[in-house]
C-alpha cells in the first residue's frame, strides 16, 4: 500500500505497535535531583548489574576524545534531573510502572550548575575535569579593522525540545546471540554501532531494524541509555523488552537542542560595508557532551559569515558542562542558531545606520565565490538576493517585516549509501540515511525511474535496516536529497549498466547493488534561504506572525511536495520558537514544562499561512542536482520572525523565546 | 470488572481492569494501534476516537468510563476497504510526512466536516485545535481538509 | 508512560448510592468527565480507595431554564453549554467561557462540575459563573446546601467542598435585556494555564451604570476573583470610573515571576483585558 494511505488508515508499525510473545516492559527510575551523590539505592537493576557507558555515535560521530564518559544507569553521582538511576520490568506494563514508583533513591544535595554564569564561575560537575569549560576553539585571526562603526550585543537562544509527535521507543530481543533491535530512529548504523560500542557486542551480533518513525527531528539520531539498558535486560531474561519513552521523560531527559549564547561585534564602514566580526559563541551542552555537541560551539562559529563576503573574523567558541541534560541536535542543529547571531547583528548594524536591513544585506553578499576567514566557502549570493526580495514582495511590505538571509549548510560528511535489489519483477531500495518519512521514497522513486526508465510503481522504498543494507550513515542535517540521493543515483546507474551488459530488460531480470557514496562538501550544495515575515499585535499587545514567506532555494526539486511540507513545518517552528516555544529550568536546575504544551508546540490556529517559493538558485554538483532542504525552515524562520517582532514591539530581540524575555 | 462496548460495530464484552485506559484498551486488548499514544496528558489528539458519535481524547479516559458505549477508531472511520473524503484528499495531496499524527487528525476533521457545511480556513485550524501535527507545519493538511470539504459526500 | 495505579471503581445510579459510597471510603475520588480526574490518576498524584465515577448520573444532567433562573447539573458536558439553545447575555456568556475551554475534544468530555471544583485559578467557567452570581447547589448525606460561587475557592485547587459532598448543580439568574457582556481569555501557549481571563457583564440605563460585574481568572491571581464594583451603581462612567476598575483588578494580581510572564507583564495584562472588558460592556457611555 502506498505510504501515506497506509498511515492515513491507521496502519503504520511503530514500535509501540510491536507485539512479541513473553515480551516485558521496562520502565526508568529517574533522578529528581539535578545534582546530588548516591547515597543508596534500593529495587531495580542499577549501575552495579549493569555497569555500562554509553557509546558515542550519531550525527557528528567520531572518535571521541571525551573527558567524561555517561555511565548508562548512574552510578556514584546524578548530574541532570531524569538521569536514569535504576530500571525495571514486567510482563504488565502497567505493574512496571508500579514497580518504578517503589524504587528509592537517596542523594545527598550537591549545589547544581545551572546557568551559564555559574558553569564559569562554580567548581566543575564531574570530579574527573578540572573545570566545566568541555571543549574550546578560535576560528579566525584577530585584527585591527575597526571601520567607521561598531555594533554590539548578546544573543541567547533558550533550550528546545525536539518533541516528535511520536517519542522514543525500542524493541529489543536477544536470541540465538544475536541482538534483534526494533527501533524509531534516524539512523539503523548509529544505534547499532552505538550499542555495540556501550554493550562491548560485535557489530555482527546486532541487527537493527527501523519501524515506521513519527518524527525525530534530531532527538532520535544516537544511542540512549534507556536502550543499553533495554537490551542488557533482553540479553539477561532472554526475552523481547519494550520501552517506550513517556512525553515527560521526553521532555525531561531526552536530548533537548539550543541554548545558545552569543556576544558579537560587527565592524563596518558608513555605508554598511562589514568588515569584521567578533565575539564568543557558548554552548550549553548539559551534563555529558559527545562529539556533537563538544564541537557544536566552533561549528556554529564557522557559518557565521553566512552568504556575506566578510573580510575579517576572529571568534572564540566553548562548550560549557551543567547539570542539565546531555544537548543534542535539533532542526537545523547549530544552523539557526548561527543563523540567528549573525542576522540579529545586522539588523542591529542597519540601525545604527539608518539604512534598509535588505540593503546592508545586499551591500554584503557575496557577488563570487568567497572563502571565509573562518573556513567556509560559499558561491555568489547577491544575485539570489536581489530576486528574492523582489519576488517576496519585500519592497512594498509595511514596516513591520523583518528579513533574512543566510545559508542551509548540509551535512554531507560520511557520504551515504543505498542498495537497490531488481527481483520478480520488483525494485526495492534500502537507504543508509532510513528514511523517517519526510517522504523520501519520493525522491527516491523518481531518481530511480529516471536514470532505469522503470516506471515509479514498481519501485519501493524499505525501512531502514542493517542486514539489507550493511552500512550507512543516517538522515539528519539537511543531508538525505543529496548524499542518498546520490547513492541512490549511482546505484541505479550501475544497475542499468548490468542490465545492459546482460543485454536485458531491467525489471525482468535480477540485480542487486550497493553503493558506497563518499562526498565531501562543495559550496553547490550550499542552498541559499531569505525568508520575508510581517507582525501585528494581537488585542492585549502581543505579537502574532501575520504572514511568513520562504523564498528557498533548493537546487533541483526532487519533489515539490515534500519540500514545501518541510518547510512550512519548519517556519511552524521557528515562529513558535521566536514567541513561546522551549524548555526552562528552575532555580534548582529542574525542568519546568511537564507537558508538550507547556513546552510550547505550536497548534494550527496559531499559525499564520506560509508561502513557499521554491526557487532554483544553481543546481549542485551531484549526479541528480539537488540541494538539502529540510531544517531550511527553522534556519532561515527564526531571524526574519524575530526582526518583524521587533518592529512591531520596539523592543530589541534578544533573547528566544521572545515570552520569557518578559521575566 | 466486565465491560461491554460496540468498538467500529462490532459488540465486545470482556474483563477488564478498571484502571484501564480506554487507548491501552483499544491498542492492547483489541490489537487497534492506530489509535496513537502521543503524549499522554490530553494534548496532542493522536489518540482521538469517537465515542458515541463524538470525537474524544482516549488517553484520559477509562476503558470502564466507555462501558456501554460505541466507538470508532481510525481503523472503522471509513466504511470497508476504502478511504472517506478527508483520508482520500489527504491521500492525494500527500500532505503528510510522519503520519504519526493523522488517525487523529482524520477522526477530528472527519466529525468537523460532518457538521459543518463550508467551512472557511479558519474554522478547519480552530476544529483541529486539539491535534498536534510536529512535521507539516499544518498547511497541508488544512488544505487537503478544505478540499474535502468541497467534495460532495 | 503513565498509567493509572490499581484502582477499584464505581459507577453508582444514583446520587444517594454515590453518597452513601463516598461515606463508605477514607480515600473516595470522584471523576465526572475524567479529563483532570483521570490524569491526576496517570500521574499518581493520587492513591484513591475508591473512584467514584458520577459522569453519567441522571440527577446530575440537564440544562433547564424555570423562573427566570438557570439550572445546570453538574455533570452536563462542556459542549452541551455551546450546543444549548438558550441566548440570553447571561447565558452567552457562559457559552464563551465554555468554547474558550481546552480543544473541541476536551471539550465533548469535560464536565461544567469538574471546572468549577479543580479550583485552577486558569479555569474558564468560574469567572463567567462569578459574574453571574451563580450559586452552586451542594449535596451531601445530611442534605442539601446553597453557596455563592464566590466564597467556593479558598486558594488554588482548594475549594469549600467537603470530602463526602457532591456538587450537584449551577444556578443563576439570566440578567436578562439590556445587560451586555465579554469573556476573553489570554493564553501564551495553547492548553497551557492562561495568563489572564476576564468574564464581565453590565447593564447601562441611559448613561448610568445600573449594574457591573467584572471576575478574572488566570495564573496571574490566586482564585478566580470578582473586582468589588457595587460603588459604580448609579454613577455615569468616564475615564476616573475606568481607571479605577481597572486598579481595582490589578490588586488582585498574585505578582509572581514565572513560566506565564512576569509579574509586571501578568500586571499588565490583568489591567488591558480588564479596559478591554470595561470598554466593551459599559461601552458607547465613554
Ligand atoms: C490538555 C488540557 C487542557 C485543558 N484546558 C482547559 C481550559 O482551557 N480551560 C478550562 O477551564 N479547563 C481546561 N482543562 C481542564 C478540564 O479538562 C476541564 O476543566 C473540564 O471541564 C473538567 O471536567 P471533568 O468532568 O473532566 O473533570 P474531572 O476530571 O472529572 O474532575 C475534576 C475534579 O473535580 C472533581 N469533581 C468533578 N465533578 C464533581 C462534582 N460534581 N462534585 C464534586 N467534585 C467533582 C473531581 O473529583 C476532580 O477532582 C484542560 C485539561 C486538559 C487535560
Ligand atoms: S495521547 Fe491523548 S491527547 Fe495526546
Ligand atoms: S506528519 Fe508527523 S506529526 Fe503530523
Amino acid at each position: 500500500m502506498e505510504y501515506t494511505d497506509r498511515l492515513i488508515k491507521g496502519h503504520g508499525k511503530y514500535v509501540a505497535d510491536i507485539t512479541l510473545p513473553e515480551m516485558l516492559y521496562m520502565e526508568v527510575a529517574r533522578s529528581k535531583v539535578a545534582r546530588g551523590n548516591i547515597i543508596s539505592v534500593k529495587g531495580g537493576i542499577t549501575a552495579s548489574d549493569a555497569n555500562f557507558y554509553l557509546g558515542s555515535s550519531g550525527e557528528g560521530y567520531g572518535e571521541a576524545n571525551v573527558a567524561v564518559r555517561q555511565p548508562v544507569l548512574a552510578e556514584k553521582y546524578v548530574s541532570y534531573y531524569g538521569q536514569p538511576v535504576a530500571a525495571v520490568y514486567d510482563s504488565n506494563k502497567y505493574v512496571a510502572r508500579d514497580l518504578v514508583e517503589t524504587v528509592e533513591i537517596k542523594t545527598e544535595y550537591l549545589e547544581p550548575v545551572v546557568t551559564l554564569d555559574q558553569a564559569l564561575k562554580l567548581p566543575p560537575i564531574h570530579p574527573s575535569i578540572t573545570s566545566n569549560r568541555a571543549s574550546e576553539f578560535i576560528l579566525g585571526n584577530e585584527f585591527t579593522n575597526k571601520g567607521d562603526v561598531e555594533v554590539e550585543d548578546e544573543l541567547y537562544l533558550e533550550r528546545v525540545i525536539t518533541d516528535p509527535l511520536e517519542t522514543r521507543g525500542i524493541v529489543s530481543f536477544y536470541r540465538d546471540g544475536i541482538l534483534n533491535v526494533w527501533i524509531s530512529t534516524q539512523s539503523v548504523y548509529s544505534i547499532r554501532d552505538g550499542l555495540s560500542a556501550s554493550l562491548g557486542l560485535p557489530r555482527a551480533a546486532i541487527r537493527v531494524m527501523q519501524a515506521d518513525t513519527g518524527g525525530a527531528f534530531g532527538s532520535k539520531s544516537a544511542v540512549y541509555p534507556e536502550y543499553v539498558i533495554a537490551s542488557y535486560i533482553s540479553m539477561k531474561t532472554g526475552k523481547p523488552v519494550k520501552w517506550i519513552e513517556s512525553r515527560e521523560e521526553h521532555l525531561m531527559a531526552s536530548r533537548p537542542g539550543r541554548g545558545a549564547l552569543g556576544k558579537l561585534k560587527l565592524s563596518a564602514t558608513r555605508e554598511g560595508k562589514i568588515v569584521g566580526l567578533r565575539g564568543e559563541i557558548v554552548i550549553d551542552i548539559g551534563a555529558y557532551g559527545d562529539m556533537l555537541g563538544l564541537n557544536s560551539p566552533a561549528w556554529i562559529a564557522r557559518q557565521l559569515t553566512g552568504p556575506y563576503e566578510i573580510a575579517n573574523a576572529y571568534l572564540k567558541a566553548i562548550a560549557l558542562y551543567t547539570n542539565k541534560a546531555p544537548l543534542g541536535p535539533y532542526r537545523g542543529a547549530g544552523r539557526p542558531e548561527a543563523s540567528f547571531f549573525t542576522e540579529r547583528m545586522i539588523d542591529l548594524l542597519a540601525d545604527k545606520l539608518s539604512i534598509d536591513p535588505a540593503e546592508v544585506r545586499l551591500k554584503n553578499a557575496t557577488e563570487s565565490t568567497f572563502r571565509s576567514p573562518l573556513g567556509l566557502v560559499v558561491n555568489a549570493s547577491k544575485q539570489f538576493l536581489e530576486n528574492g526580495l523582489r519576488e517576496t514582495g519585500y519592497w512594498n511590505m509595511g514596516a513591520c517585516k523583518g528579513v533574512s538571509f543566510f545559508i542551509l549548510i548540509p551535512a554531507v560528511f560520511g557520504g551515504e549509501s543505498a542498495r537497490i535489489s531488481v527481483k520478480d519483477g520488483k525494485i526495492n531500495v534500502w537507504l543508509g540515511g532510513n528514511a523517517h518519512w519526510q517522504r523520501h521514497e519520493l525522491f527516491v522513486r523518481k531518481i530511480v525511474s529516471e536514470v532505469t526508465g522503470v516506471p515509479e510503481k514498481y519501485i519501493e522504498l524499505n525501512k531502514g535496516n542493517t542486514e539489507e543494507l550493511e552500512y550507512g550513515v543516517g538522515t539528519w542535517g539537511s543531508r538525505s536529497a543529496i548524499v542518498a540521493g546520490q547513492a541512490v543515483y549511482r546505484a541505479a546507474l550501475k544497475i542499468k549498466e548490468m542490465a545492459e551488459k546482460e543485454g536485458k530488460d531491467i525489471i525482468s531480470g535480477t540485480y542487486d547493488y550497493s553503493a558506497m557514496e563518499d562526498m565531501s562538501l562543495d559550496p553547490s550544495m550550499i542552498s541559499f534561504l531569505l525568508t520575508v515575515t510581517s507582525a501585528n499585535l494581537n488585542e492585549v499587545g502581543d505579537p502574532i506572525v501575520k504572514s511568513c514567506t520562504a523564498f528557498y532555494d533548493v537546487g533541483e526539486p526532487l519533489s515539490k511536495v515534500s519540500i514545501t511540507g518541510q518547510i512550512t513545518g519548519g517556519l511552524a517552528q521557528a515562529i513558535s520558537e521566536v514567541l513561546y516555544e522551549s524548555q526552562t529550568y528552575n532555580k534548582e536546575g529542574k525542568p519546568e514544562a511537564q507537558t508538550i504544551s507547556e513546552a510550547g508546540v505550536p497548534y494550527a490556529q496559531q499559525l499564520p499561512r506560509f508561502s513557499v517559493i521554491i526557487s532554483q538558485g544553481g543546481k549542485s554538483n551531484t549526479l541528480h542536482g539537488a540541494k538539502g532542504v529540510g531544517e531550511a525552515g527553522t534556519v532561515g524562520g527564526l531571524p526574519s520572525i524575530a526582526r518583524a517582532i521587533e518592529n512591531v514591539t520596539g523592543k530589541r530581540v534578544r533573547k528566544l523565546p521572545v515570552m520569557y524575555s518578559v521575566r | 470488572m466486565k465491560i461491554k462496548l460496540n468498538v467500529n460495530s462490532e459488540d465486545y464484552t470482556g474483563d477488564v481492569e478498571p484502571r484501564l485506559l480506554l487507548v491501552d484498551f483499544l491498542r492492547d486488548t483489541l490489537g487497534l494501534t492506530g489509535t496513537h499514544v502521543g503524549c499522554e496528558t490530553g494534548s496532542c489528539g493522536s489518540c482521538t476516537v469517537l465515542l458515541d458519535g463524538r470525537p474524544v481524547k482516549s488517553c484520559l479516559m477509562l476503558a470502564a468510563q466507555a462501558d456501554g458505549s460505541r466507538i470508532i477508531t481510525i481503523e472503522g472511520i471509513s466504511k470497508g476497504e476504502g478511504m472517506n473524503r478527508v483520508q482520500k484528499s489527504i491521500s492525494e495531496s500527500k500532505a503528510l510526512q510522519c503520519g504519526f499524527c493523522a488517525s487523529g487528525i482524520v477522526i477530528a476533521a472527519t466529525w468537523f466536516l460532518e457538521r459543518n457545511e463550508n467551512p472557511n480556513e479558519s474554522d478547519v485550524r480552530e476544529a483541529l485545535s486539539g491535534n498536534i501535527c510536529r512535521c507539516t507545519g499544518y498547511q497541508p493538511i488544512v488544505d487537503a481538509v478544505l478540499n474535502a470539504s468541497k467534495e460532495v459526500k | 508512560m503513565l498509567y493509572p495505579p490499581q484502582i477499584n471503581y464505581e459507577r453508582p445510579e444514583s446520587i444517594s448510592e454515590a453518597l452513601s459510597l463516598l461515606n463508605e471510603h477514607s480515600r473516595p475520588f470522584l471523576i465526572a468527565g475524567g479529563t483532570i480526574g483521570v490524569l491526576n490518576l496517570k500521574r499518581r498524584a493520587l492513591s484513591p480507595d475508591l473512584v467514584i465515577d458520577i459522569g453519567r448520573l441522571k440527577e446530575l444532567k440537564g440544562i433547564d431554564f424555570r423562573d427566570e433562573k438557570y439550572r445546570i447539573g453538574s455533570a452536563v458536558k462542556i459542549y452541551e453549554i455551546i450546543d444549548s439553545e438558550f441566548n440570553g447575555p447571561g447565558f452567552s456568556l457562559l457559552k464563551k467561557a465554555a468554547s474558550s475551554v481546552g480543544d473541541p475534544l476536551l471539550r465533548n468530555m469535560g464536565t461544567v462540575g469538574g471546572n468549577v471544583c479543580i479550583g485552577d485559578p486558569s479555569n474558564d467557567l468560574p469567572p463567567a459563573l462569578l459574574a453571574l452570581g451563580a450559586e452552586l447547589n451542594i449535596v451531601g448525606k445530611a442534605g442539601s446546601r446553597n453557596l455563592n460561587i464566590s466564597s467556593f475557592y479558598i486558594g488554588p485547587y482548594r475549594n469549600l467542598l467537603a470530602k463526602n459532598e457532591i456538587l450537584g448543580s449551577i444556578n443563576f439568574a439570566e440578567p436578562g435585556k439590556g445587560y451586555r457582556w465579554f469573556y476573553y481569555k489570554h493564553y501564551i501557549r495553547h492548553l497551557d494555564h492562561s495568563v489572564v481571563n476576564v468574564a464581565a457583564l453590565a447593564k447601562v440605563e441611559g448613561k448610568k451604570i445600573d449594574d457591573l460585574r467584572i471576575a478574572i481568572g488566570g495564573m496571574s491571581v490566586r482564585v478566580p476573583t470578582l473586582i468589588e464594583t457595587s460603588w459604580i451603581k448609579g454613577i455615569t462612567a468616564g475615564q476616573e470610573e475606568l481607571q479605577r476598575v481597572v486598579k481595582l483588578a490589578s490588586e488582585k494580581c498574585l505578582c509572581l515571576d514565572d513560566r506565564h510572564g512576569s509579574a509586571e507583564y501578568k500586571k499588565n495584562m490583568i489591567e488591558k483585558v480588564t479596559q478591554m472588558a470595561f470598554l466593551s460592556v459599559v461601552g458607547g457611555v465613554l
